[in-house]
């Protein structure tokens, strides 16, 4: 199992400049951080990479089969993408909801009844599913949101900050919940928190305006550039100010 | 009938669901009731006018399809769509919803007029029943103008804006200011297989869902043979029985 970019090049009107840039990018099974600033590029690269959002210029490969080539409907089922925000309908039902967003990836009901259960289940939400999407907590509704991202049983997960905006128990709820999530899956997690990379991710790959920065172990990205304290933070910062390359 | 569904999944919850086929229903009444002289003695006037009531429920219908789908557009479950394997279903689900809605406050409207006229001792023509299929189109085309309008701005705001629209369309269609595909109005004389006027035969060069006469509250023309006013029908045609029915 495997994703391979390609060449990659987005742009946000027709002729205007890149505001993305990747030559290449191989994912393999594990978490993979993906950091940047506000701006980097890493909520585009996670569109691009969910099959969202066609790119410019450039392939998105699952094990060789192109995300936005005649294959498509083959792979897209494959991944799970939870947004930035994901606003269900606030009226819904939690258990509904679920079901709804179910639908909308086109897995077959009988499976959806048999799964969604088990899904709430993992995510926390299991004594929730009748209280209304509306009534639920910031941190409830991420939870919701990932298993969401998780409908599909997918191969390729791509979580984008699911941490932000949550305080410090739910942060840690919802990283223990990615923690504890099957290995064998493709997980890009994207953040701007490093403490949560740090945390759940192997390996770390910094966007800075829309380009690679580093791709790599995050063990040897802290220990290279954290100075004396090995700090994760400080490693980022060395990063997208070009101090270390 | 179950109203959490995917179908309704951007109408509001049950209450609102319901609330929304009470106003659409209200508004095909709001439309009839002047009119209650013209048709009351006739069968076929009253399915007539209440297949013109799409002047009235067409609106109402466009206004809650924007709605639909603006709260469809903030939220990120388009991602989801975009992500999807039957695409197109689950796009047109919330207009179909909404449509479904508008057809059935149509036809109750259309039942409880023609019922009315039936107490009042006139006979009934099943045959010209047909004529509210046109009505159930044009319908559809003012809620996919409201659905557009609500996806393209993603503002909750525009939906009295997509109310006001396609009913000033309506209106300026009705006199000929533009082509006229749809109006406010009842569906043709002959269609409805009520009575036409010889006098205006053949004036028309667009097809005629309705005559702007049947726009406002004050009726004016007299039918020959008829007894009482009627304003509603005044396109081209011929009967298709004898007035009076």
């Amino acid at each position: 199992m495997s994703m391979v970019v390609d060449d990659l090049r987005c742009c946000y009107s027709r002729g205007g400049p890149p505001v993305l840039e990747v030559d290449a990018l191989d994912l393999e099974p594990g978490v993979c951080g993906l950091v940047g600033v506000n701006g980097a590029g890493k909520s585009t690269l996670l569109r691009t990479l969910a099959g969202c959002r066609r790119p410019e210029n450039g392939r998105v490969r699952i094990d060789e089969v192109a995300l936005y080539g005649p294959a498509r409907r083959t792979v897209v089922g494959r991944i799970g993408y939870m947004p930035q925000q994901l606003d269900l309908p606030g009226e819904m039902r939690v258990g509904d909801a679920l079901a709804y967003a179910t639908w909308v990836r086109g897995v077959p009901a009988a499976a959806s009844r048999v799964r969604n259960p088990t899904l709430l289940e993992r995510v926390g939400l299991a004594r929730e599913s009748s209280k209304r999407v509306a009534q639920l907590s910031g941190g409830m509704n991420r939870r919701l949101a990932l298993a969401v991202a998780l409908v599909t049983d997918p191969d390729v997960l791509l979580l984008d900050e699911p941490t932000t905006g949550l305080d410090p128990a739910q942060r840690a709820a919802l990283r223990g919940i990615v923690s504890d999530l099957d290995g064998t899956a493709v997980t890009v997690l994207s953040s701007h928190v490093m403490e949560d990379v740090a945390m759940m991710a192997s390996r770390i790959v910094v966007l800075h305006e829309g380009r690679l920065r580093h791709d790599g172990p995050i063990d040897a990205f802290v220990a290279e550039r954290g100075g004396p304290d090995a700090s994760a933070e400080f490693a980022f910062l060395a990063t997208i100010a070009g101090s270390v390359q | 009938m179950r109203l959490t569904g995917p179908s309704w999944a951007w109408l509001g919850g049950p209450r609102s669901i319901l609330l929304q086929a009470v106003a659409l229903t209200a508004a095909g009444v709001l439309w009839l009731s002047p009119r209650f002289s013209s048709w009351i003695g006739s069968w076929k006037q009253a399915l007539d006018l209440a297949a013109g009531s799409t002047g009235f429920i067409g609106p109402f219908a466009a206004g809650a399809a924007c709605l639909a789908y603006a709260r469809l557009r903030r939220s990120a479950v388009t991602e989801l769509m975009a992500q999807g394997r039957h695409d197109l279903r689950v796009w047109v689900r919330p207009a179909v919803a909404v449509w479904s809605l508008a057809c059935a406050a149509l036809l109750t409207v259309a039942l409880g007029a023609t019922t009315l006229a039936s107490l009042g001792g006139v006979p009934s023509y099943w045959g010209s029943v047909w004529i509210l299929l046109p009505a159930l189109v044009v319908v559809g085309a003012q809620t996919a103008i409201g659905a557009a309008i609500g996806f393209r701005s993603g503002r909750t705001w525009t939906a009295p804006m997509a109310v006001a629209g396609v009913y000033s369309v309506s209106l300026l269609m009705s006199s000929g200011v533009v082509p006229e595909v749809s109006t406010p109005g009842a569906s043709p004389a002959p269609s409805a297989g009520s009575v036409s006027s010889p006098a205006r035969s053949g004036h028309r060069r667009w097809p005629a869902w309705a005559s702007p006469s049947s726009c406002w509250p004050p009726l004016t023309h007299r039918w020959p043979g008829r007894p009482g006013p009627v304003g509603s029908s005044s396109s081209p045609g011929v009967p298709l029985s004898s007035p009076g029915g």
